[in-house]
Formats: structure tokens, sequence, C-alpha cells
């Protein structure tokens, strides 16, 4: 019986836990990641400064264009090695002394992107034996609904959202280290 | 197994964490709130100290709240579970969770026990018993209903109808949309000001502020913040409306006469819900990515403290203490 009962209670834990997973709802979710390089800040904000020169140093983009350079509402137009179309993010905040700027998506499109409104801010900030980059994201899951598809649900996003910015992040260090 | 399975989640839905202890106060005295969604706990926070003398666990992941002076309790809508979550503030446990369906955001309390809770997918704002959970009507507005603010007589309520890019007016003894009133893009929060002549409503993507005559339902004026405006306040003497704004991290402190900025002041990051206390002295923003709440001086125009919260804080209520 004290066996029967524990794993009945094993059982009952597992399948909670996994009703929450499945039942995750329009929480907004966040991503944050860093990376050191071994390059002044000024050279690393050198390489990312202008919003629209994502394609310069993101590996998975494979091509991209931009209107309204560093301004409030600038936009850039950029598609995926993995394709799916276009992705259009506005530029919110830029903030030059802070080596900083703040953008989202303009335009859903969650065939080339399982995430829905992300609003991202990156950053360069001076450390010791060079510079950090920090990339932080806010955003939904492509399906907001109550029972989302799995490749449209809170672990898709995080996922993708995870491996777009460290892929951006190993992107920009190969470059101010002078391996990209 | 299945009555052992729910006994378990009885438990878990029904525990109850709470840390420290609440001072005695007076009955005029205010508390600050806070609710985090992913950790699903609502923080209490004496103005006195500026410090968390309570939390209270909610089941889920509660998105909004609301909290009836009547009664002392709070409520908070769980959107993925189609529930409200009810908690006694005095007693900071959880006391029932009422089954309303669909995906409830807004959420606001009348004296008469009336809540009027909005449906961010269906589209609609319903008016639920605050006891039994009933559904008495609902009342159809225009698309993903993000928060809701009823006045003090419970004569209507405003929503800010985010994908609709308006507000609805909600006449609420007749339950009929009076107006929608076209403001900027993607409504998320709004704000009465004390002698509810004017309403602050916050356009995330606009990033502007649009200022509601709410006897004409016209448009004031359409003051510009700063990136994505989340959450917005208007001080008790209505000389100032506090947004904040998302992406840049910041609080603009408008003037609530003339619409022009007056400060802004630098808070932690992607700060969202805002609350400012009765006297003016200090307003308190839940600042999401940084799971903090900063802590203003409303004379001097600085943070003052950020005190560390349970992760994903997104609404700030200031409330009287509960009688």
């Amino acid at each position: 019986m004290p066996i029967k009962f524990r794993s009945l209670l094993a059982f009952a834990i597992l399948s909670m836990g996994a009703h929450a997973a499945l039942a995750h709802g329009p929480t907004p979710q966040k991503v944050e990641e860093k990376i050191a390089i071994s390059a002044p800040p000024a050279t690393v904000w050198q390489l990312i400064k202008d919003f629209g020169s994502i394609g310069t140093w993101h590996p998975s983009v494979a091509s991209a264009k931009s209107e309204g350079g560093n301004a409030s509402g600038a936009t850039r137009t950029f598609t995926l090695k993995s394709g799916g179309g276009e992705l259009v993010e506005s530029l919110d905040d830029y903030q030059e002394k802070d080596m900083s700027y703040g953008y989202r998506l303009a335009t859903e499109n969650d065939e080339a992107f399982p995430a829905s409104f992300y609003s991202d801010t990156i950053q360069v900030v001076p450390a010791s034996g060079g510079s950090e980059v920090v990339w932080g994201s806010r955003f939904y899951r492509a399906d907001t609904t109550n029972e989302p598809p799995e490749n449209k649900n809170d672990a898709a996003a995080i996922k993708a959202t995870e491996d777009f910015i460290k892929a951006g992040l190993a992107g920009i260090k190969a470059k101010a280290e002078g391996k990209g | 197994m299945k009555a052992l399975a729910g006994l378990i989640t009885l438990v878990a839905l029904y525990a109850v964490v709470s840390v420290g202890t609440i001072a005695a106060r007076d009955s005029t005295a205010e508390t600050i709130y806070v609710l985090s969604q992913d950790d699903g706990i609502l923080s209490v926070i004496d103005p006195k100290v500026d410090e968390i003398t309570g939390k209270i666990k909610f089941p889920g992941k509660p998105a909004a709240f609301t909290i009836s002076s009547a009664t002392g309790e709070a409520f908070a809508t769980l959107p993925d579970s189609g529930e409200i979550a009810v908690v006694d503030l005095q007693s900071q446990k959880l006391v029932r969770v009422l089954k309303v369906g669909g995906q409830p955001f807004g959420i606001a309390v009348r004296a008469d026990g009336r809540l009027f809770v909005g449906d961010w997918s269906a589209n609609r704002v319903s008016i639920v018993d605050q006891t039994s959970g009933d559904i008495f009507a609902k009342i159809a507005v225009g698309r993903s209903p993000a928060h809701l603010v009823l006045t003090r007589d419970g004569s209507r309520v405003y929503v800010a109808d985010r994908e609709a890019n308006s507000v609805a007016v909600i006449d609420a003894q007749r339950f009929e949309v009076m107006k929608e009133i076209p403001v900027g893009r993607a409504p998320f929060a709004l704000a009465l000001s004390s002698d509810e002549a004017q309403l602050a409503v916050a356009n995330v993507q606009s990033a502007t502020l649009s200022v509601v005559d709410t006897s004409s339902l016209e448009i004031l004026s359409s003051p510009a913040t700063r990136a994505m405006p989340y959450g917005v306040a208007v001080t008790h003497d209505d000389a100032e409306i506090l947004v904040s704004n998302q992406q840049s991290g910041s609080i603009s402190i408008i003037d609530a006469k003339t619409h022009t900025p007056r400060a802004e002041i630098k808070v932690g990051r992607y700060p969202e819900g805002v609350a400012v206390l009765k006297n003016g002295s200090k307003a308190y923003v839940a600042n999401w990515f940084s799971a903090s709440v900063s802590v203003l001086d409303l004379k001097a125009n600085t943070e003052i403290k950020r005190i560390s919260c349970p992760e994903g804080p997104r609404m700030v209520l200031s409330a009287s203490a509960a009688p």
C-alpha cells in the first residue's frame, strides 16, 4: 500500500506538471542573454550601433534593409536563413550615450518567427577585459489562445528567442574579436 | 486516483505562503499591492517602510486584479484557466475561485458585489457576481479588451480595447456600450482623474496618451510619451499624470492641466503598473523585467528605493487598509 500510494502520488504530481505546462496562458515571457567580448565597448558599439546593420553581424539573417536610420520609428526589414518571409521591426528608444537601443516587432509573422509582439533591448556595457553585450526580450507566444499548437506555444517562443539572441551575440563577438 | 489527484490539486490551489507579519494599522493607512504574474504572488508593501510585509499566493498566473473596499477582498483574473481567484486581504488567504470561462484579463469591482471582467479573446465584458461567479450579462466590446476602470458611483465602465484602438464606454446600469472612442494605437491601461472629468489612456504602439473629456467623450489632447506606455495613474489632486514607458524604462510625469511633460524618472526595466499614494508623496512602479518595485519621490521626482519582488510584477494598486 505505501508503495502503491507513493506511485499514485508521483503520477498525480507528474500529471499536474504536464497540465500546467500545456495550459500556459497569455503571460509575457522574458529571455536575457549576455556575452563577454575581448574588445573595447566603442568597437563593439560601432558594429551594432546602426539599427539597420543586423544583416552585417547576425549569422541567422539572410538579408536586411532599413529605413529611417537611428531615429525613433525607423524600421528594419529582414529575412532569416530559416525562411518564413520578412520580419519588420521598428526602433523605439535609441540611447547613444548608454550604447543601447530598444525596438519591437512591427508586423507579426509567426511563419518566420514563433513569437508575437516582442520588444527587445540591446546594450553594450563596459566590462573587465573589454565589453559585455546584454540582449533582453519580452514577448508572447505566437498563438495567445488557451490551446496553442506545439509550434506556437510558450516553449517554442522561448526557444526561438533564445536561439536567435545567442546566435546574434556570438556573431557580434566573432566580428568584434576579428574572427568574423 | 482521480480523487487523489483532485485532492492534491486542491491542496496546491489553496496553499498560501505568508511571509512576515502585518503591522497593526489605523483604518486610514494605505497599503500598496503588487501582483506578480509569473510567481502568482500578491506582495503587500507598507509605504511607511517601503518593504514587502506580506506575500499572498494565488493559483496559476494572475494577470490583473482589483480590490473591494467593501469586503476587503482582492479579485485576480487567471486568463489561462478562465477563473477569478479571490483572496481575503486581512487573513491573506485564498477564499474562493470563480469559474467564468474564456480569457479574463481586466477587472473592476462595484460596491454592489458585481465584477466587470474583460475577456481578451472573446471581445466582451462580463458582469459577474463576486460571490457565486454567476454571469448576469455579457457586453460585446472592441477587439482584445485590456484594462478597464469603473467610476466611483459604479455607473460607467471604460475599457481599453487594445486591438480595436478604441475605448469602450459602457453604461453600467443598462449594460450597453454608449460609445467606442477612437484613441491611439494599442490602448492598454487607463486611469480616471479623481474628479472623474478626465480619462487618461496609454497607447502602447503610438507612444501617446489620449486624454478623454468624460462629459463630451471627446479627446481633449494626445500628448506624446516615451516608448511603449504600459501603465498610467493620476495623482489624487489631479495635478499630474504618471505614465510608465516600458521600452524606455522610465516614468513620465505629465502636467494634467496643460498635458505637457514635467519630468522623466528612470526606473527598472520594462515598467508596467504604477500607483500613487493619496497624499501624492510617493509612487510605486512594477518593473516587469527586473522583478522589482521602484519607489518614487514625487516632490523631487527621483527614484528613492527599489524593492525586489516575485517574478513578473505587472500591476500595482494602492488601497486603504481592509475594514
